[in-house]
């Protein structure tokens, strides 16, 4: 009996022990390990490294692990401290002191210090960089009292001022390898010298660029990785049979083409995360210069007439949701939930026709109105059937769409440089605050021959000011309340009409870990690591 | 003979001149005259600083009139300089030198796949004609011919990347591995099965076609029969006297798809991910790198003419009637 019940106690034990076992290595499983390879996609070789001069989506994926911003995002879209340990700002938002992390040095061994900081700001960023020189003019001075101190002088408050201090917009360059020599020849823009996890260690031309760990790393113990291969595979279908073949670990969201995903979501080894990068929307922008699109009536007519679910439905394999205002509800602190489009234009061609027959344009004998034509870049994923879907359901309200895909460089040269199109279709960042990605397709001031700024031409002095408003004031209330205006007159004067809040989905195989923890996911490579190599 | 030969020769490499000049004019007004920014394309995909756009078009030399721009590229071109890359800041030949030798074994490859397969699928069915593998032979010609090269990529790269796992999809060698010696050569080597195959079809097909119906003229003509009559081996009256006449067409056509290899490899290589020329050409179209796709079509061209060249001197070992004047 007594035997009997001791055996049984052995074994309940030894069933206790081997749970347990199981247990901890599930634990040392999940445990950050370092060493390992990861091999990230990309499409083609890209001009160079030198993301202060450039905000091309390439060189950022790659040179994101190369350099640092004084800030980096989480995962609520808030600063957090990277080259700057931390900062402080003055009541009245001009002025802000960064407080330097001391223990940097650049991949060639040389210190970081304070200098390089204002080198990079007043020399790069605010003569060149696409994205942070609208940010930098707000900047009266940068002073370095010193080695790890700087001080920004505003001129006047620009509300999304630090969260743009990131490397994707705000990367910091070594100021002994530039100054003085010609920003676009400087040799170290192919082979770039930074701070970050990274450091770069070969370019093989159309194949792959590859970084390897930064042993000086500031953050004790990362990374993790002991390389990371950016893969050049240029055509879209070709890179999700990449990751289905094991050749590749990870397609970031911009390189991603998503009509591959039914097809990938059935693998069991891979795992999809959303919202990885700063919302984007693909928007019908209407030239608004003349008729019949300079008349609002036919602006809401054609939102009427055009069914935006059928774009998620069967364009993006139902990722992604339809836009509902000029500000993407993803920026849920600046959107005006009382601006839906989804109601307030909810697919009804009888309105549109009523529409289209008020503003004047009666159908005539063949049971047409007028003709459009739609410009966008062939190229882009997804555009192509969007037109078709836009050519059926326009027919269907007497407007006869002409399709013109053309190359993205004809494309830029037709929509932004010569303003002619009657409508286009785009897919703009948002840059993750109103002030740095959208007020550009609205304001008077961008009505400018420029890409991607205010092709439409539409011009209201109220916008303007509201605009202004909302990236100038300090408090997020206060900014929000100006955008909340804003969008209830975008929406009745639609000189854009948003379609899409794109579904952002990268995919990686389930081995790799510790990614997304940043809104910037693929700028944030040092916590990354493989379970096994 | 052989004076004759080499003044032709240099006869020949003297044309290279007018017809580089030619190209290199053409080529230059065509992508000028294009729409499209090389420096809009070079900035990346946010409004750039107005004194950035303007300073880069001075520092690229777009800011002058077309002609004095074609004067000064035919001026560094006449000193063996292509120039610098837009987008990559280095020199053009380097680059395309980087690329060539990738294009060269791809397209290499699928010259002598289509060259030898083409030939011996033509003969197979011009010996049995109107048999089943006449048939066969007929109708994968026609579908070699009429596929696009890039949907054929990516069905090959899914029957044999995907669905068998047998060769690899993407690039010239493997991503994370790195070999040495035999093993480096055998990596390459499966890499380049399915951008070869998918390059090679559309030739393989005309080869095959064109051989047939050559095939056929020349087993049907008088000398064929003489040489059955007296008694050759049935072997030697097919490929010497039956295939040796018949190949001339088939040699001109080879001749002249040099050209369209180096077009369908633009595609494959984008589509395979092969790192040559090709892509290298695609790429530039994009971003509107006006030196690199000079230089491309000036080397091409270059290689057209030589490989043209070489057909014609290819007619004097086939055919020892034609003579060179």
């Amino acid at each position: 009996m007594k035997k009997a019940l001791l055996r049984r106690l052995g074994l309940c034990l030894g069933g206790a022990v081997l749970v347990a076992l199981a247990f901890a290595g599930e634990v040392i499983a999940q445990q950050p390990r370092r060493g390992g390879t990861v091999v990230a996609v990309i499409d083609t070789d890209p001009p160079s490294l030198n993301v202060a001069i450039t905000n091309g989506a390439t060189e950022n994926r790659v040179a994101g692990t190369i350099f640092s911003g004084l800030i980096w995002i989480d995962l609520k879209w808030q600063p957090q401290p990277y080259l700057a340990e931390s900062w402080t700002v003055t009541p009245d938002s001009r002025t802000y002191t960064f407080r330097l992390r001391r223990n940097v040095k650049w991949h060639d061994g040389k210190p970081f210090t304070s200098a390089d900081v204002k080198f990079t700001f007043d020399e790069i960023l605010a003569k060149y960089h696409p994205t942070s020189k609208a940010a930098f003019a707000h900047v009266s001075s940068v002073e370095t009292p010193d080695l790890y101190t700087v001080v920004v002088r505003m001129k006047e408050p620009f509300a999304p001022f630090l969260p743009l201090l990131s490397v994707w917009s705000a990367p910091i360059l070594p100021k002994h390898l530039y100054e003085g020599t010609d920003i676009f020849k400087n040799p170290y823009n192919l082979r770039p010298v930074g701070t970050g996890p990274f450091k770069f260690q070969d370019w093989s031309r159309g194949d792959r660029i590859v970084v390897v760990r930064n042993d000086d790393y500031f953050e004790p113990g990362q990374p993790y990785l002991d390389k990371i291969i950016f893969k050049m595979i240029p055509d879209v279908h070709a890179r999700a049979i990449a990751l289905e073949t094991g050749q590749v670990d990870y397609i970031q969201d911009y390189f991603f083409g998503k009509d591959a995903y039914p097809r990938l979501s059935r693998l069991k080894d891979l795992v999809f995360q959303p919202d990885g990068d700063v919302p984007g929307n693909e928007l019908l922008v209407f030239n608004v210069r003349k008729p019949p699109l300079s008349e609002r009536k036919v602006r809401q007519a054609i939102a009427y007439a055009i069914d935006r679910r059928l774009i998620i439905e069967r364009v993006h394999a139902g990722l992604g949701a339809p836009a509902r205002s000029a500000i993407d509800s993803r920026l849920s602190w600046a959107y005006n939930p009382q601006v839906d489009y989804q109601k307030q234009y909810a697919y009804d061609p009888a309105k549109a026709n009523a529409l289209l027959d008020e503003a004047g344009f009666p159908r005539k004998a063949d049971g047409s109105r007028f003709t459009l034509r739609v410009t966008f870049d062939i190229r882009r994923a997804g555009f192509l059937p969007i037109a078709e879907i836009f050519r059926d359901q326009l027919r269907a309200v007497g407007i006869q769409l002409q399709l013109e895909g053309v190359e993205r460089s004809v494309m830029v040269d037709k929509v932004y440089i010569n303003w002619d199109f009657d409508m286009t279709i785009q897919n703009l960042t948002t840059g993750g605050d109103p002030a740095i990605g959208i007020q550009r397709i609205y304001i008077c001031k961008d009505v400018r021959k420029a890409p991607f700024v205010n092709a439409s031409g539409y011009c209201n002095k109220e916008v303007d000011d509201l605009f202004e408003k909302g990236a100038s004031l300090t408090t997020l209330t206060g900014r929000a309340e100006a955008y909340k205006k804003v969008q209830v007159i975008l929406a009745s004067d639609l000189p854009s009409l948003v379609l899409t809040e794109q579904g952002i989905l990268d995919v990686a195989r389930d081995r790799v870990k510790g990614m997304w923890q940043s809104r910037l996911a693929y700028s944030f490579w040092s916590p990354v690591w493989v379970a096994k190599d | 003979m052989e004076a004759r030969l080499g003044r032709y020769i240099l006869y020949r490499l003297a044309q290279v001149i007018p017809l580089v000049f030619g190209v290199i004019v053409v080529t230059f007004l065509i992508i000028h005259l294009a729409p499209g920014d090389p420096v809009l394309a070079l900035v990346g995909n946010f409004p750039a600083p107005e004194e950035y756009v303007t300073r880069l078009r001075q520092d690229l030399g777009l800011d002058k009139s077309l002609p004095v721009q074609l004067l000064h590229y035919l001026r560094k071109v006449a000193q063996g300089d292509l120039g610098y890359s837009f987008a990559q800041r280095r020199p053009v030949l380097n680059i395309i030198f980087e690329r060539m030798g990738a294009t060269l074994l791809l397209a290499g490859t699928a010259w002598l796949l289509a060259a030898v397969l083409g030939v011996a699928m033509g003969i197979l069915s011009s010996l049995r004609q109107y048999s089943l593998v006449d048939h066969a032979t007929t109708v994968a010609a026609l579908i070699g011919f009429s596929v696009p090269v890039f949907w054929l990529g990516q069905l090959l790269m899914l029957i044999f990347s995907v669905g068998l796992g047998w060769l690899p999809p993407q690039g010239m060698q493997s991503i994370r591995e790195e070999y040495t010696g035999l093993r480096y050569y055998l990596d390459i080597g499966a890499h380049l099965i399915l951008p070869a195959l998918a390059l090679s079809t559309r030739f393989l097909a005309i080869n095959a076609r064109l051989t047939r119906s050559s095939m056929l003229d020349a087993l049907g003509r008088e000398f064929i029969t003489t040489a059955r009559a007296k008694g050759l081996p049935e072997l030697r009256v097919i490929l010497h006297h039956g295939l040796r006449n018949a190949l001339l067409p088939v040699v001109t056509v080879m001749g002249l798809n040099v050209g369209f290899l180096f077009a369908g490899s633009a595609l494959v290589e984008t589509v395979f991910g092969w790192p040559g020329v090709g892509r290298l050409l695609f790429d530039s179209i994009s971003t509107r790198d006006y030196p690199i796709l000079l230089g491309i079509f000036v080397v091409v061209a270059l290689a057209v003419i030589i490989a043209n060249l070489l057909t014609d001197l290819a007619y004097a070992v086939l055919d020892p009637r034609i003579r060179y004047k």
